[in-house]
This record gives C-alpha cells, sequence and structure tokens, in this order.
C-alpha cells in the first residue's frame, strides 16, 4: 500500500470515477437490478473515499472489484434469506431462450453461488469472467501464485455448477 | 497426454489460455476419458449460462459517482414548502437562532437579577458593578474553555455547544 497525504486524496474522487462503470457492472451482473446496483456502487464509493484517506491500493481496480463483489453479494443475502427449498424450481437450460424472470432467476442463483465460495475464489472468478484477465494477471493482482489462481478458478466454477445442477432441464 | 496433466491444462481449457494445438490436443484426449469429458461439459455449460444472462451494463445517468443525495433533506423526496419549512434547513437555522437568542437572553436575565430588584442602571453608567463584572468573566470563561475543548467541529456547533455547557455548569 502507497501512503498518500491528504491533498494527494483529493483525486480519489477521480480514480474512481473512471472506474465507476465497472463497479456497476460487476454489481449489477450479481443483483440483476439496476436500484441494487446503484445502491451498491454508491457503497463501494464511499469505502473507497473512506480507504484512500488512509492508503490507496496499490491496485484500486483490483480492490474495487473485490469490495464491489463482497457489497453486492452481501445486499443480495439481505434482500432475500437462503430458502434451498424455495429454490427448488426447475429452470430451462441456458441455451433455451429465458424470459426477464427466469433471467433474473438464474442471475439470483449464480450471484448465490458465487456467494457461498470463498473471497479469493469468488475474486478470481468475477475477475476471469467478467473483466477478461488471463491467469498470470490475476495471480499478479492477487499477489497469488498461478496454479492457486486456476485452482480457486475450477473451485469457484464448480460450486456454482454444484448450485446450478438440477434446474437445468434434462 | 496423461489424466494427470489433461487435469492441470483444464483452468486453461476453460479459461480459453490454450492455443490451438494444445486445445486440440486436449480435446483428444477427453474422447478417451468419458469421465473427465463429462466434468469438463458440465463446466462449460455453466460458463455458458453464467455468459448468456451477461450483458453490457451501463451505470444510468446521471449518477456519476457521487454520494447519494442527504437523507435529510426532504427537497430530495419533493417535499412542498410547509414541510421545508418544517423540517428543512431553513428550520436548523432557526433552531440555532433560537438557541443562541435564548441562551444570551438568560444571560441578561441572570445579570439583572444579580443587581437586584427596583435597582436601575443609569444609561451614563459603563462600566458594571464589581460583583457583575465576576459574572461576566465567570461566563466568558466557561465559554472559552468549552469552545476549545471541541476540536474538529464547526464554527457554529462549537459556539452552541459551549453556551450549553456553560449554562450548565454550576
Amino acid at each position: 500500500m502507497t501512503l498518500v497525504t491528504a491533498s494527494e486524496s483529493t483525486d480519489a474522487v477521480g480514480v474512481f470515477k473512471r472506474h465507476r462503470q465497472d463497479v456497476y457492472g460487476w454489481a449489477y451482473r450479481l443483483l440483476g437490478r439496476h436500484h441494487d446496483a446503484q445502491d451498491a456502487s454508491q457503497d463501494v464509493f464511499l469505502r473507497w473515499l473512506l480507504q484512500s484517506r488512509r492508503t490507496v491500493p496499490d491496485n484500486p481496480r483490483g480492490w474495487l472489484r473485490q469490495v464491489t463483489v463482497n457489497r453486492a453479494i452481501d445486499l443480495l443475502r439481505a434482500r432475500r434469506p437462503a430458502d434451498p427449498a424455495a429454490d427448488a424450481a426447475m429452470l430451462p437450460a441456458p441455451s433455451a431462450e429465458l424470459d426477464e424472470t427466469e433471467r433474473h432467476e438464474l442471475r439470483r442463483d449464480i450471484a448465490n453461488a458465487i456467494g457461498s465460495v470463498t473471497q479469493a475464489q469468488r475474486g478470481v472468478l468475477i475477475a476471469k469472467m467478467y473483466d477478461g484477465l488471463t491467469f498470470a494477471q490475476i495471480a499478479a493482482e492477487m499477489e497469488l501464485a498461478i496454479p492457486t489462481v486456476k485452482t480457486h478458478y475450477l473451485r469457484a466454477l464448480t460450486a456454482v455448477r454444484d448450485a446450478l445442477a438440477g434446474r437445468w432441464a434434462p | 497426454m496423461t489424466h494427470d496433466q489433461a487435469q492441470e491444462m483444464l483452468a486453461d481449457y476453460l479459461g480459453g489460455e490454450l492455443d490451438e494445438s494444445q486445445k486440440q490436443q486436449f480435446e483428444a484426449y477427453l474422447t478417451g476419458d468419458p469421465a473427465l469429458a463429462a466434468e469438463v461439459d458440465s463446466l462449460r455449460r455453466t460458463l455458458a449460462a453464467m455468459r448468456a444472462i451477461d450483458e453490457p451494463v451501463t451505470a444510468p445517468v446521471p449518477w456519476d459517482g457521487t454520494p447519494p443525495a442527504r437523507t435529510d433533506d426532504p427537497r430530495a423526496s419533493g417535499a412542498d414548502d410547509r414541510t421545508v419549512w418544517k423540517h428543512g434547513r431553513m428550520a436548523v437555522l432557526l433552531r440555532y437562532a433560537a438557541i443562541i437568542v435564548f441562551a444570551f437572553g438568560a444571560g441578561f436575565l441572570a445579570n439583572a437579577g444579580a443587581r437586584g430588584p427596583g435597582v436601575t442602571t443609569p444609561s451614563s453608567v459603563v462600566e458594571p458593578a464589581p460583583k457583575n463584572q465576576d459574572r461576566a468573566r465567570q461566563w466568558e470563561t466557561r465559554i472559552a474553555v468549552a469552545y476549545a475543548k471541541q476540536p474538529g467541529r464547526s464554527g457554529l456547533a462549537r459556539s452552541l455547544v459551549a453556551l450549553a455547557r456553560a449554562a450548565r455548569e454550576p
């Protein structure tokens, strides 16, 4: 982490604005609703301001992604309590056309599955899926070994698969 | 290719990081390993499901990353003028002004009581009696001490709190 003076922290808003679309996108992909995505994004912005007053992360984008994903997961859990029995409805296979309700339900199930894995696994999966980073780039950003990143990726993907199992048409 | 080698290539295959020859080599191996082929197929379908509901996301205008509006601002919720007068900033300022007037009025009355009933102060008298000078100096000291004990607050807030604390002291 790099220490910055109070005057340098005034650039914190500018840094966030450069990544605000990405922050919003990560939040929306997990929450599926613009209103919730905006709430999550504003929460992340306030946390970014508080963080930047202490120390500025060396990789602001990675920091913002991690915090956004965690915040979106928290909002998702707060919005609806976990109820596996209520989630037993069958969903069509992903290749079939989905209406808006089905898309929202699938997105919710995927987000819940992502929320069930560890923070590191979650970060790797989001970075790989939605940011298109390579394993080497993710490893450098998260300060992990490349094999560890690949393991996290597979475990997160397996968790999502297992959570969605039975919801696809046979 | 061995099973272990194929397992090591699994993350790269799913993550799209194999070159064409490696990809063909991996897929050729899968034809002879049904268990691994099924695993790969289920994970590929999971990725497809996640991509199927993914879409370009743009933060709605005019949100630009600024903090949310004050929740105590009634105008933000479309309140009418009467509500604004009752709960808005003008009402807060008027309350502050009333407190200041009350505090000074209480101090004035305290000084008047100290002079005793029936005693009038000629308009030519400039210097207060010695007893009132001590009381005035006591007030000034109390207020100054209370004011100095509040670093970080606005001038108005410090003044009001200082007046309140000075009035509470015996």
